[in-house]
């Protein structure tokens, strides 16, 4: 097999599309490199921008009272930018990086909709016509490695066989599984190179220019990728080698590739959409959402019609002779009603996750999406940030309401029924005593063994491919 | 050389490759257009849901301050050939009085994860499939002759260089047209026996025009396709040069285009005019208390509930006659105040994200020249009437229905009458409220009982109803020349130096 290695080896090199592929990847990875950087660079500006409209919202209310502080602002609840964006875009710009969290849905003028905690994107206004396009390197490679991939193996047999030459290389003794992978080999080897080249080269830039921090703990996932995307080069190698055993010319391979190439880049990601609604449900829509919550105010309306000695009386100043007892009454039903659109609220947020699982999954039949859904999950990005996002915010709104409950305690003048307007503390607070959202990131580990099932999926893939290349390649017929 | 082309249009149309590529088409035609009419139609269902519940809305409105109807854009039945950013940016615009909205919202798509999927519509078979169908049909039009040994033989009889290859080209390009005419003629077959779809001259005559771009981009690809094979030893090589020059304008280009407006930041914009738009309401909110200080001086506020769940929208309940007095007396100070206040936030929008939005829009435009994929693409969304251009159109509509809004109140003298902000009567016996338990009891009741009482609804069956006007196809035809010229002069340019390159060709 070494003979037939380093004779491919040598015909790729010499091959001047090899160097054409290399030098417009490293001019695409440095590009992409200073659009990551400088976009990193605005997603932090952004977040920051946000952040301190609500420190300074935050501090002029909790000069005001207690009250203003839980009930006058909405608390915000902000994705943090993965330093990995050069690698992996994940969305950035796309999913829903913002949410912010009412202490009282009633606050929200009454638009359930709009209301508690859906997360949704960060006032942001882009013209792009060309939105599938990315810098990223998750992007270049999955698709002008590809791409280059196919142009580059496309004729590896049948141009063999159209010289003549095929004949040959198999009439000697050596069998033909080591002839095919050698193929296989030296090209995957010329092109990995170009692989460990790009990343070296894309750190290179990232560094140089400085604007994204790069912590020791992302090196792990810096290797994973690499390894993936090692998978889903020999993946198009293969593919490549396939189509070529199948036909006869050269350039009916190439047509098919071709074909291929669209269908599982572009084709097959976009066609989930006709079927996530019957999949996993419609999300309601804002009308819906409006009618839940109306209803569920009714519902309530009638509950403190239907008892005697219940109704809220705008004050404590007007209910302090009875101990606030219809506040106190009240309070439950309204506390019960938060609870209740809340998780409304949160289901219909599960939801549109869901939904997009499920494109994800469907996506998925497509090798090209598997490996950008990989590439994704190992840096901390796609389906499972999302829910994890979710599960943040959630966490964070409880964590409020339990800080303000206890800061209202300690006002000994307080009628302390949270959270119904006018009736906590009215003193000022210390804004520093109310927690800041904090995004739970798990370790690479973590993300390696969440990833488990993707990358075993994607590796019977390979296997499959190599095999079929293997079994095509021995029923060849060189004449 | 008629001769010349039949015999060229026969082989080609017997092509192995050619026959691969018209089995592609035609199924990704039918797949796409099959989801996107369904899509179509869930959205249509959307905009009449919409319609309905304004209607509803309008029909239950109590008081004039509470009166926002909606202007809603219905979805563009063309957007099944080409997106656009129809379903990424918003098609309904609330109206009222203290605001003029910069920005519609978007009913269709109430999923803002999804969005992250390619849009998939007929345009992608034409800008992707059909440009390389039309390289794969012309990269070894002189070149594969040559390598076959067939060329020379050509040349030798009456047939020139130049009508040779002019019959390679027609060739090529008929059968490039071939494929999008199978294209559109599906696309048209579905609109025309789809029950939802309106299919009418107007949409015939914007598919004749789409086809038209259609066919300068592809002669666009032929004319690279053939002077590639004219300038490169092998067929090989040519195929190699095609593909390069494939991805460098459908991939590479593009994603350059993007960034080139950058230098216009909207968001910066945006942040901007937020701090301006405080500036503005806290001018406003002080402007508003020293009215309420005036109006309200000797009158006790204690009397009644008043609703305010943001931009002025009142609504009482429980006023007594002296309450209302100072109430039509505020009111009608505060209403020209409320208008004069909407134009200053409107006119630090039009400076801060307006303008610096169409400016960036104009500019992406005239950077698509740079390549004939993104040139093609927005024409055809032109065509379609989906892109940003149409979307800022629609706003600008939005805010001429504000207007007629605004002449209607004026009309009716809304904002002087009681029914701005009460739907009681001037006389309402429920005027002393004690804050008993009995009192509240009462109070509540009667609210109850008189909650669907028609005469606490305003009579608006002559209110203005919003009605998008949609571009004329004359003035879309107007819109896209210039642009269409330049695919035009391209395709001629590289025909011109196909025909110069083969005046020196070297057949041996």
């Amino acid at each position: 097999m070494k003979p037939i290695l380093l004779l491919e080896l040598r015909s790729m090199i010499h091959d001047l599309r090899l160097f054409i592929f290399m030098g417009v990847i490293a001019v695409l990875l440095s590009v992409g490199a200073f659009v990551s950087s400088r976009n990193y660079g605005k997603a932090i500006a952004h977040r920051n921008f946000i952040q301190q409209n609500y420190e300074n919202g935050l501090t002029d209310k909790c000069r005001i009272s207690l009250e203003a502080g839980a009930f006058d602002i909405g608390h915000i609840a902000m994705k943090r930018p993965n330093s990995l964006l050069f690698l992996v875009d994940g969305g950035w710009k796309d999913y829903p990086d913002l949410s912010v969290i009412w202490l009282n849905n009633q606050k929200v003028f009454g638009h359930y909709s709009k209301g508690n905690y859906y997360p949704k994107r960060s006032p942001r206004t882009e013209v792009t016509y060309f939105g599938f396009l990315k810098w990223d390197m998750m992007f270049i490679i999955q698709v002008l490695f590809s791409f280059m991939i196919v142009i580059l193996t496309y004729n590896t047999i049948s141009k063999e066989k159209e010289l003549g030459t095929l004949r040959l290389v198999l009439s000697n003794s050596l069998p033909r599984y080591k002839v095919i992978l050698g193929k296989v080999l030296a090209a995957f080897s010329v092109i990995n190179v170009t692989l460990i080249i790009g990343i070296l080269l894309e750190l290179l830039v990232v560094v140089a220019i400085g604007k994204i921090p790069l912590e020791s703990s992302v090196l792990p996932r810096i290797v994973f990728f690499y390894f993936v995307s090692s998978g889903y080069i020999l993946l198009w190698v293969l593919l490549s080698v396939f189509v070529s055993c199948s036909f006869p010319r050269s350039t009916t391979c190439l047509v098919y590739l071709l074909l291929i190439w669209i269908t599982l880049i572009l084709i097959i990601p976009s066609m989930g959409k006709v079927f996530v609604d019957k999949a996993v449900g419609k999300i309601p829509s804002e009308a819906e959402i409006e009618n839940v919550g109306t209803v569920l105010d009714n519902e309530l309306m009638e509950l403190w019609r239907s008892k005697k000695n219940t109704g809220y009386r705008g004050g404590p100043e007007r209910s302090k002779d009875d101990g606030h007892l219809w506040e106190r009454n009240s309070l439950l039903y309204i506390n019960e009603f938060e609870e209740r659109i809340n998780r409304f609220q949160y289901s219909v947020s599960k939801k549109k996750i869901d939904q997009l699982r499920f494109l994800y999954n469907f996506a998925s039949i497509s090798p090209a999406f598997l490996y950008r859904r990989i590439s994704e999950a190992l840096t901390n990005n796609g389906v499972e940030r999302e829910y994890r996002f979710l599960t943040s915010i959630q966490r964070y709104r409880k964590e409020l309401m339990d800080t303000f409950k206890e800061l209202d305690k300690r006002d000994k003048d307080s009628p302390h029924l949270a959270f119904l307007p006018r009736y906590m503390s009215q003193k000022p607070i210390d804004p520093g005593l109310i927690p800041r959202f904090k995004e739970i990131f798990p370790s690479s580990i973590d993300l390696l063994v969440e990833s488990k099932w993707l990358i075993a999926l994607f590796f019977i893939e390979v296997i499959a491919l190599f095999l079929m290349c293997h079994i095509s390649f021995l029923r060849y017929d060189p004449t | 050389m008629w001769t010349l082309i039949k015999k060229e249009i026969v082989s080609g149309f017997l092509e192995l490759r050619f026959q691969i590529l018209t089995v592609a088409v035609v199924l990704l035609t039918i797949l796409v257009v099959t989801v996107d009419v369904s899509e179509y139609k869930r959205r249509l269902d959307a905009y009449y849901a919409d319609i309905k519940a304004n209607q509803e809305s309008i029909r239950k409105t109590k008081v004039y301050s509470m009166l926002t109807p909606k202007a809603i854009k219905p979805p563009q039945v063309m957007s099944i050939v080409s997106q656009g950013v129809e379903l990424d940016v918003g098609n309904t615009v609330q109206i009222s009085p203290p605001r003029i909205q910069y920005e519609a919202t978007n009913i269709y798509n109430n999923n803002p994860y999804i969005s992250v999927f390619s849009k998939l519509d007929v345009s992608i078979i034409f800008l992707w499939i059909l440009s390389l169908a039309a390289l794969l049909m012309s990269f070894d039009a002189v070149s594969g002759e040559k390598e076959n040994g067939t060329l020379k033989l050509m040349l030798v009889g009456r047939v020139s260089r130049a009508e040779f290859l002019l019959s390679k080209y027609l060739v090529s390009l008929l059968s490039v047209s071939f494929l999008a005419i199978i294209s559109i003629g599906i696309v048209m077959s579905v609109f025309a026996i789809s029950t939802s779809i309106d299919f009418t001259s107007s949409l015939f005559v914007k598919f004749m025009m789409i086809f038209a771009v259609v066919l300068l981009y592809e002669a666009i690809w032929v004319g690279i396709g053939a002077f590639l094979s004219l300038i490169c030893k092998s067929s090989a090589t040519s195929l190699m040069g095609c593909l390069a020059v494939w991805v460098f304008f459908l991939i590479v280009v593009p994603n350059i285009i993007n960034h080139l407006g950058d230098h216009i930041d909207l968001d910066k914009g945006r942040e901007i005019l937020q701090h301006e738009e405080e500036q503005i309401t806290a001018e406003f909110q002080e402007n508003k208390f020293k009215l309420q200080e005036l109006a309200f001086s000797n009158v006790s506020m204690a009397m009644f509930t008043w609703y305010e769940p943001g931009e002025e929208q009142i609504f009482i309940e429980g006023a007594n006659p002296e309450t209302v007095s100072a109430c039509k007396r505020y009111f009608r100070e505060l209403y020209p105040l409320i208008l004069e206040y909407a134009q200053k936030k409107h006119r630090a929008t039009q400076r801060y994200f307006l303008q610096p939005f169409k400016r960036k829009v104009r500019l992406v435009h005239s950077y698509s020249i740079l390549s004939p994929f993104s040139l093609t693409k927005i024409l055809i969304m032109k065509v379609a009437q989906t892109s940003y251009e149409d979307y800022l159109n629609f706003l600008d509509q939005t805010v001429n229905y504000r207007n007629q809004i605004l002449d209607y109140l004026h009309r009716k003298r809304a904002a002087e009458s009681v029914r701005w902000f009460t739907p009681d009567p001037e006389d309402n016996p429920m005027y002393s409220m004690k804050f008993t338990p009995e009192e509240i009891a009462k109070l509540s009741e009667y609210y109850r009982k008189v909650a669907n009482d028609q005469s606490r609804f305003l009579t608006l069956d002559d209110l203005p109803v919003f009605k998008y006007r949609w571009n004329k196809n004359q003035e879309i035809l107007k819109d896209i020349l210039p642009y269409t010229s330049l695919l035009v002069g391209s395709s001629a340019f590289l025909m011109f130096l196909g025909f110069w390159k083969i005046r020196k060709y070297d057949v041996a």
